[in-house]
């Protein structure tokens, strides 16, 4: 018998589910191909969602109609919004989440969905013909054929997990490695690697004495991550915090060479935003003690884990200097930390749709491209999903542009860059962080899902709700004036220039209370606080997004220029040998991209433009 | 299909030598139709036959550069030919003749330009170069070949790691808010490059005066022997002197170069008051022009001399006893323009006044400099506001990218990860 799918997903992590969820929408039929169903969706290192960066990524994936807001909502138990001390553009929310809700969660959508199947498979090898994809073949030898196939194969991609010295061939404790579609891969020519990333012991919450340890609450005012959620649903619970001390750091030090990571043993790159104890010990000597979040891994669940403390070091090192911290002195250890290695693809081998340049049709997403976290993940298959179902339709792919979104920055970093160690969103990777707030990823982005039709006609409604009142707000904030004499005699003190001030201007003043507004224009506060601090957002920045819009358009007369397909940096002279292969490998299409290549100077750059200007003269 | 150029690069006119350059893709092969025998081995002078037609044209020395270690990143040869007008009319007919490979003739600054385009030379290096060609003084050669190897660029890069830093400190306290690293510290900083950018304003200042060089006025009472002066500093026979007190009517002036700077002496007519119209009209011209000059040599024969000039002493005047051949009874040093004695110690007192430049680091010298300079310290003036008033940090980072984007475009560039990299050396990320 045939079996044939439009699309098949490799893998049921936070890509796989995604990029499943993202291609079903898109009315593609889709196979699911996981070992486990029943893991689909789980959360293998910590238990939350959202941060920095992340947070806003999550915000845009739910804009997009994806499902990790979703799930986050539904399972959060501890919503915190970060930066809230500054700016709306830098706040970023987060959550943690009860992990078997969160996987069920995940598990309901996909199970909700239309034409998704899920076949409980190992994926052990890919049939390519003539530089095309043709399907896959499965651990039971059924091969299944396809038009597009997304491989998000996580750290199980040859995986190796390390504790001490013991080492074994996992992807996650108590787990497979994927040996045979690595072994496949690495025929394929494309720029293989390895990276390594880790995970702390998790502990009993009943063995924690935490009447020693400072407590975190959450929110009281809850941010969620989906914009058609109000309020969480489940019980909000505490954080514990505590720390590392001297006597951590002698234990750790004393045994260092019994570490993976310090023996030899592994010598692939982890990233250096979320180090194991030991590499903080070594890399910050001076510093006496380390943070540890004591987070608890569910409502029903006595299982905490102690963020802030991975490792590789041996299970009986492991007792020790966890005993050795305030609060766990008569810890339980449930499970221990271990370190993981893994293959990934260099992601410059991709184009901006997540489809392999050399191999039509298959496209990659999650840590396979170097990239670390579940968000990030999640971004990518919905990215690989949505083009996997418009290269199956013959459609063009959706590109996100750096100034549109956080997911348009992680895309164009991935595939212009490349990775040299697992990459994380930070806000400081995008040049237009004031205008990419989590605050406004609905009004960046859900139109595009709907012209996508991927998404559904209750989100659209609500959407299209919100952005009439937002329009309404600013026009009439915009059309109220004030002299400041006026503003004077309420406590408004502006520089007297003679000129009115709308109440929208008034706005972006933090030092303009709450008193003040109403004094000035009751009716205000009649608004829906998230459609105020929309416009609030909006008013605050304008100066510096109008600014940058303007210096934006200066550059675009060079950076918009194309790079014809066939241009030849080799015959470039005066370009050094380095970018010209880095150029080469990675044929940007326009300036813009080029620029943005390692390495690359504004006198090179000059170069290739006027070089293409001269090819323009001559055609 | 990029173009081969070829110009005479020295000056036109008859010589001893003469230079002819020809850079580009196609400079190898012309210099292979018109020489027999071996091609020169790359960075040997070579002495060969011009040839073409059956005729030689000269005899001469040959250069070849490889594009890899030529100045402009091309093909570049080089002909040594004889400074004749005749030889460098006919080879330049040759390299422009149909059949032969295809050159033209290089525009203005194009050589440059093709390094540029190559990556040899930065922006502020072509500046440096173009400062260095047209320099005619000592210190303009200095700072010009100074910025031409790059000081001016190790500033710009210094002042980009700083201002890096603290962009880094507003960074790690957005994206790292979580983790407990130190709160923000950029004060020192900011004050730090405020003073770097300051010094290179102020030598600005300094670097305007010498560029356009400095007048210095000699005046004085009629026939008092400024005229006499003039014609001693510029060691010719400028300006008429006689014995009649009034003869100089105009402003006539005398270049000098001292301690590397051009210093203009303008010979003027003596201030007295008179009935003659035209040296009443050279007077009042005479007076509101040396109110603008750097500095004048105040000439006297007397000490009341002074007092009846009715102009005002300044700073950086010098008064000196004129005629000391004939002795001196003031207080005041003296010269003579007819023996020459005590001009030494006129320059001397000049040299006091004159602007230093010192060469310990790189020289701003051109307007689009400073101006990204101006508008550098313009932000940070704001980042530095903004830290007082308690401005929100991302705000205050946005405007540091601005900062770091104007250093950009003074030369260079900036990655996010270079900022990321400064964060994770700094501080212990990783909760």
């Amino acid at each position: 018998m045939k079996h044939f799918y439009e699309i098949i997903i490799v893998g049921g992590g936070h890509a796989g589910s995604e990029a499943a969820y993202a291609a079903a929408r898109g009315g593609s039929k889709v196979a699911l191909v996981t070992k486990k169903k029943d893991h689909i969706g789980v959360m293998s290192c910590n238990p939350a969602i959202g941060g920095l960066g992340k947070g806003h990524l999550v915000r845009e994936i739910d804009a997009l109609g994806g499902l990790m807001g979703i799930a986050a909502d539904k399972s959060g138990i501890q919503f915190r919004l970060l930066n809230k001390s500054k700016g709306p553009a830098v706040q970023g929310p987060r959550t943690q989440s009860d992990r078997l809700i969160y996987m069920q969660e995940v598990q309901n959508v996909l199970n909700r969905q239309k034409g998704i199947d899920i076949i409980e498979a190992e994926a052990t090898d890919i049939i390519i013909k003539k530089g095309k994809i043709e399907g896959i073949e499965l651990d039971n030898h059924i091969k299944i054929e396809a038009l597009s196939v997304v491989l998000t194969t996580g750290t199980f991609l040859n995986g190796v997990i390390r504790v001490g010295k013991e080492s074994l061939q996992a992807g996650r404790i108590d787990d497979f490695s994927c040996l045979k579609l690595a072994r496949k891969i690495r025929g394929f020519g494309l720029d293989v690697g390895r990276l390594k990333t880790g995970t702390p012991a998790r502990l009993s919450g009943n063995s924690i004495d935490w009447d020693k340890v400072e407590m975190q609450e959450a929110d009281e005012n809850p941010s969620l991550f989906s914009f058609m959620h109000k309020k969480p649903f489940q019980r909000q619970v505490s954080c514990g915090i505590t720390y590392t001390n001297e006597e951590t750091h002698d234990v750790i030090r004393k045994n260092l060479r019994k570490s993976a990571v310090f023996d030899g043993t592994i010598t692939s790159n982890g990233p250096r935003y979320c180090p194991s104890i030991e590499d903080k010990i070594v890399r910050f000597a001076e510093k006496d003690k380390h943070q540890v979040f004591l987070e608890p891994e569910g409502l029903n669940d006595d299982t905490v884990y102690p963020n802030g403390i991975s490792t590789s070091l041996p299970k009986d090192i492991q007792d020790t200097y966890i005993r050795s911290i305030k609060g766990l002195e008569r810890v339980k250890i449930l499970k221990y930390g271990y370190a993981v290695e893994y293959d990934f693809i260099n992601p410059k081998c991709l184009k901006s749709s997540l489809e392999l340049k050399n191999i039509s049709g298959l496209f990659l997403a999650g840590q396979i491209n170097g990239t670390t976290g579940y968000e990030e993940a999640a971004a990518q298959g919905l990215v690989a999903g949505i083009n996997a179902s418009m290269y199956c339709k013959n459609e063009h792919p959706l590109v996100l542009d750096r100034s549109e979104a956080y997911i348009g920055v992680l895309v164009d970093d991935l595939v212009t860059k490349g990775v040299i160690e697992p990459y994380r969103m930070f806000t400081s990777r995008a040049e237009f962080r004031l205008s990419l707030r989590s605050d406004n990823a609905d009004r960046r982005l859900t139109k595009k899902a709907w012209d996508l039709k991927i998404i559904s006609n209750e989100r659209k409604k609500a959407f299209d709700r919100k952005t009439k009142l937002i329009q309404e707000l600013i026009f009439t904030a915009k059309n109220k004036s004030y002299h400041t004499g006026g503003l004077a005699k309420l406590g408004i003190n502006l520089k007297k220039d003679g000129k009115k001030r709308s109440f929208f201007d008034l706005l972006s003043f933090s030092e303009i209370n709450k008193l003040q507004l109403t004094t000035l224009w009751p009716e205000y506060f009649d608004y829906d606080r998230e459609i105020r601090q929309n416009v609030e957002s909006d008013s605050k920045y304008s100066f510096y997004i109008e600014r940058q819009a303007y210096e934006v358009q200066k550059m675009k007369t060079n950076i918009g220029i194309k790079i014809p397909q066939s241009f030849d940096y080799s015959k470039i002279e005066g370009l050094s040998s380095e970018i010209k292969t880095k150029l080469k490998d990675l044929s940007p299409q326009h300036i813009d991209q080029a620029s943005r290549v390692d390495g690359m100077t504004p006198s090179a750059l000059m170069l290739i433009i006027s070089k293409i200007k001269l090819l323009k003269t001559i055609a | 299909m990029k173009d081969t150029i070829f110009a005479l690069s020295t000056a036109p006119g008859v010589s001893a030598l003469a230079v002819l350059r020809i850079s580009g893709p196609n400079a190898f092969s012309a210099l292979e139709k018109i020489i027999k025998g071996d091609f020169p081995a790359p960075r040997v002078a070579t002495l060969k036959k011009i040839v073409w037609g059956g005729d030689v044209i000269d005899e001469c020395i040959v250069l070849c550069f490889n594009s890899s270690s030529s100045f402009t990143g091309e093909q570049v040869v080089e002909l040594q030919i004889h400074g004749s007008q005749a030889v460098i009319k006919k080879i330049c007919a040759i390299f422009l003749e149909k059949d032969f490979v295809n050159l033209r003739p290089a525009e203005e600054g194009e050589f440059t330009r093709q390094a540029f385009y190559n990556g040899k030379l930065n922006l502020t290096q072509v500046e440096g170069l173009a400062e260095l060609l047209s320099a005619e003084t000592e210190t303009q050669r200095k700072w010009s070949i100074d910025t031409y190897s790059g000081t001016l660029s190790k500033d710009i890069n210094k002042w980009r790691d700083i201002l890096t830093e603290i962009l880094s400190d507003f960074e790690a306290n957005i994206d790292f808010s979580d983790e407990d690293i130190e709160p923000i510290n950029v004060s020192g900083k900011i004050d730090e490059l405020m003073v770097l950018m300051k010094e290179k304003e102020d030598m600005y200042k300094r670097v305007r005066v010498i560029k356009n060089g400095i007048e210095i006025a000699i005046i004085g009472p009629p026939n008092v022997g400024k005229s006499t002066l003039l014609n001693r500093l510029g060691n010719r026979k400028l300006a008429l002197t006689s014995e009649i007190a009034g003869t100089t009517r105009d402003i006539i002036e005398a270049k000098l170069e001292i301690k590397g700077i051009h210093v203009t002496f303008l010979d003027t007519a003596g201030l007295r008051e008179t009935n003659d119209i035209l040296e009443s009209e050279g007077i009042a011209l005479v007076k509101e022009r040396i109110n603008k000059v750097f500095s004048r040599v105040i000439l006297i024969n007397e000490e009341k001399d002074i007092d009846e000039l009715g102009v005002a002493i300044k700073e950086k005047d010098m008064v000196f006893k004129s005629k000391v051949d004939k002795g001196n009874h003031t207080k005041y040093k003296g010269l003579s323009g007819k023996t020459g004695r005590g001009v030494s110690e006129l320059i001397n007192e000049i040299e006091k006044f004159l602007p230093n430049i010192n060469r310990v680091s790189g020289i701003i010298t051109d307007e689009r400099q400073i101006k990204k300079v101006k508008e550098t310290k313009g932000v940070l003036k704001i980042l530095k506001k903004g830290l007082e008033k308690g401005e929100e940090i991302e705000i205050l980072a946005e405007e540091c990218r601005r900062g770091v984007r104007f250093l950009d475009e003074l030369e260079g560039k900036i990655d996010t990860e270079l900022v990321l990299g400064n964060i994770f050396r700094k501080f212990c990320i990783g909760k």
